[in-house]
């Protein structure tokens, strides 16, 4: 009983971990933006794809690789903020939701082509070889992945706390208008986002690749769950992401070493639901019902 | 009458199959033009109550011998009664918040789907679903179905445009633009928005009821996330604003999905692609982009002209 739960931590670590960095991603362009990018997902397995390739099959080295593959997903990023966000026109939310949709399709179809429909993995860091605490089994990978993403998000936290960048892209976060007229450059600070969320996205893929494996769909359901851990968390807040991230994990993994593993995503979504009807606001929001009031979507 | 003749033009063959898959589609889009075009909620639930539509009646004349007529009709009182619940909490949801709940649930009714493999078949699907009858007069033919889909859609389609039109039309219109105002007025907002929202469902698993019956065949495919985004296709190709878009939506989508079957594999690029293009060089539908580009060019040779 207490290997299982054990295990079921040791499961639900690193899985947490990528669901947090995919939170982060979807967090930061939406406080940016309040673009929904159902194209975050597509930047994980762009990481992952690109790192298999040079990685796995070329043998290109490490660091070059992970710098290349975290390179694409960005220039990706980039040129989709091109197309989402288009700031004065008069765009409904509708339509640049309907644009990251497309955006997803896109991007996963093309990777389709580009690579195939096989489910892919290259070796892990640093050895395969189980390490066994407690009766139960870590793979080393994991080891990796909790450790990254932590100081993934250190960083991230100290940009925003102490640089003045950083201080520049909360201030569009809160409020764009007076962001500009304060002389931020609003637009290159809403590029900024889309670049460090891909950057962040490819990161988790070519972390997690390893440990979980990578095909070029699942992207999307990747995204939805990233945004339903951010709003978890509370829209805005990196803590609150982390750990919106790690609630699911948690629950799925507990389901599916308790329950059934087949109806482990069923749970997620159950709890996706509610969190939008009782927590619209989630964990560390501000006490407020502002999820249920009317949204501004890309003001001028 | 156009569409009475069609069927005589086209002979008992692949066209008018496709004629009848379009219907299929149409009926959907209707109703998914009625609640995010008109009511301004954006909903991706329409592929469940497809699906929930499909199932449910596919089972009741499969496992339990319903006569088909029954089974749909039941159908519609589940769907009802499903959309009737999820709407009543959902709707409380604005925005991005109302369209991932909704995913959500349509992600949930296609894992249920799959996983209640004793029910409904799993992922094989659910086969030799009994096709409609009216004592010997059986719908088995696209010639057939094609004089029962097509006056239902046309049907749907005047009850739609007039609904658009009348009082709670014009409450659904409002409300797209000001929910707050519409209070004012002392209009009861959620209650108009909760009767949009079954009705749109019920379009939706209508059409998922005389699909499976039709095809013979269904599986977790028509309740998916894939087909929630065809639905959406049909809209972003037609106008979200426009009814009779839904029907040149459902047409385009339908013709591109049969040619598409020869590049099966780019299915997914190509949709990608259009949605974008649609979506930021005409976002009211294909035929209004085609109206705007017109009065564009004729505007600048006549400036040209002068």
């Amino acid at each position: 009983m207490l290997t299982d739960v054990i295990q079921a931590i040791f499961a639900a670590l690193p899985v947490g971990c990528i669901y947090a960095l995919v939170a982060l991603g979807v967090a930061l362009i939406y406080n940016a933006t309040n673009i929904i990018n159902f194209a975050q997902g597509e930047f994980v397995m762009l990481g992952g794809m690109s790192m298999v390739t040079l990685y796995g099959e070329m043998h290109v080295p490490i660091y070059l690789s992970i710098f290349a593959s975290v390179a694409i997903a960005t220039i990706i990023g980039m040129a989709l903020m091109k197309v989402a966000y288009r700031p004065g026109k008069n765009t409904s939310l509708i339509i640049v939701l309907i644009i990251t949709i497309g955006a997803s399709l896109f991007i996963s179809g093309s990777a389709m082509h580009i690579w195939d429909a096989d489910i892919h993995r290259f070796p892990a860091f640093s050895g395969e070889k189980p390490i066994v605490f407690l009766g139960a089994a870590i793979v080393p990978q994991s080891l990796w992945v909790i450790g990254l993403t932590f100081l993934l998000v250190i960083s991230l936290v100290c940009y925003f706390q102490f640089t003045i960048h950083g201080k520049a892209m909360k201030a569009c976060a809160l409020d764009r208008t007076a962001a500009g007229l304060l002389g931020i450059k609003v637009k290159r600070m809403v590029l900024i986002s889309f670049a460090m969320s891909s950057a962040l996205g490819a990161l988790a893929g070519i972390i997690m690749t390893p440990l979980t494996m990578i095909d070029y769909s699942g992207g999307m359901l990747l995204a939805i769950k990233g945004f339903s851990a951010a709003m978890l968390g509370g829209m805005g807040s990196f803590v609150g992401a982390v750990i919106g991230g790690f609630v699911f994990s948690f629950l799925e993994s507990f389901t599916a070493t308790f329950v059934s593993g087949s109806f482990k995503e069923l749970v997620t979504f159950i709890v996706i639901i509610n969190v939008l009807l009782f927590m619209p606001n989630g964990i560390m929001g501000p006490r407020s019902k502002e999820g249920l009031e009317e949204e501004e979507v890309l003001g001028e | 009458m156009a569409l009475l003749a069609l069927p005589f033009i086209l002979g008992d063959g692949y066209y008018l199959s496709v004629m009848n898959f379009i219907a299929f589609y149409a009926i959907v889009a209707i109703g998914l033009c009625l609640l995010t075009g008109y009511g301004g909620q954006l909903s991706m639930s329409h592929a469940a109550f497809f699906g929930i539509g499909a199932y449910t009646s596919a089972i009741l004349s499969t496992r339990f011998g319903l006569n088909p007529l029954i089974s749909i009709f039941i159908a519609q009182i589940v769907s009802a009664t499903a959309a009737l619940s999820i709407g009543s909490v959902v709707l409380r949801l604005k925005g991005h918040y109302l369209a991932i709940a909704t995913l959500s649930f349509t992600i949930i009714v296609e894992i249920l789907i799959i996983e209640t493999a004793w029910l409904t078949g799993g992922l094989q699907g659910l086969s030799l679903i009994p096709y409609i009858s009216f004592g010997d007069f059986i719908i088995d033919s696209d010639w057939r179905l094609y004089f029962i889909v097509w006056p239902i859609t046309m049907l749907i389609m005047l009850f739609s445009l007039n609904l658009v039109d009348s009082r709670m039309g014009r409450i659904f219109r409002a409300t797209k633009e000001s929910e707050d105002i519409v209070r004012l007025f002392g209009a009861n907002v959620k209650i108009y928005k909760i009767k949009l929202f079954v009705l749109s469902s019920v379009f939706a698993s209508l059409s998922g009821s005389f699909y499976a019956h039709f095809v013979n065949f269904i599986s977790p495919t028509a309740g998916s996330l894939m087909f929630a985004i065809d639905i959406i296709m049909v809209l972003a190709f037609g106008g979200f604003t426009i009814l009779w878009g839904a029907l040149l939506g459902a047409a385009s989508l339908t013709f591109l999905n049969e040619y598409l079957t020869v590049f099966a594999d780019f299915k997914r690029t190509i949709y990608g692609l259009s949605l974008i293009l649609i979506m930021l060089f005409c976002p009211n539908g294909l035929l209004e982009g085609l109206k705007d580009s017109l009065s564009r060019l004729i505007s600048v040779k006549n400036a040209g002209g002068d």
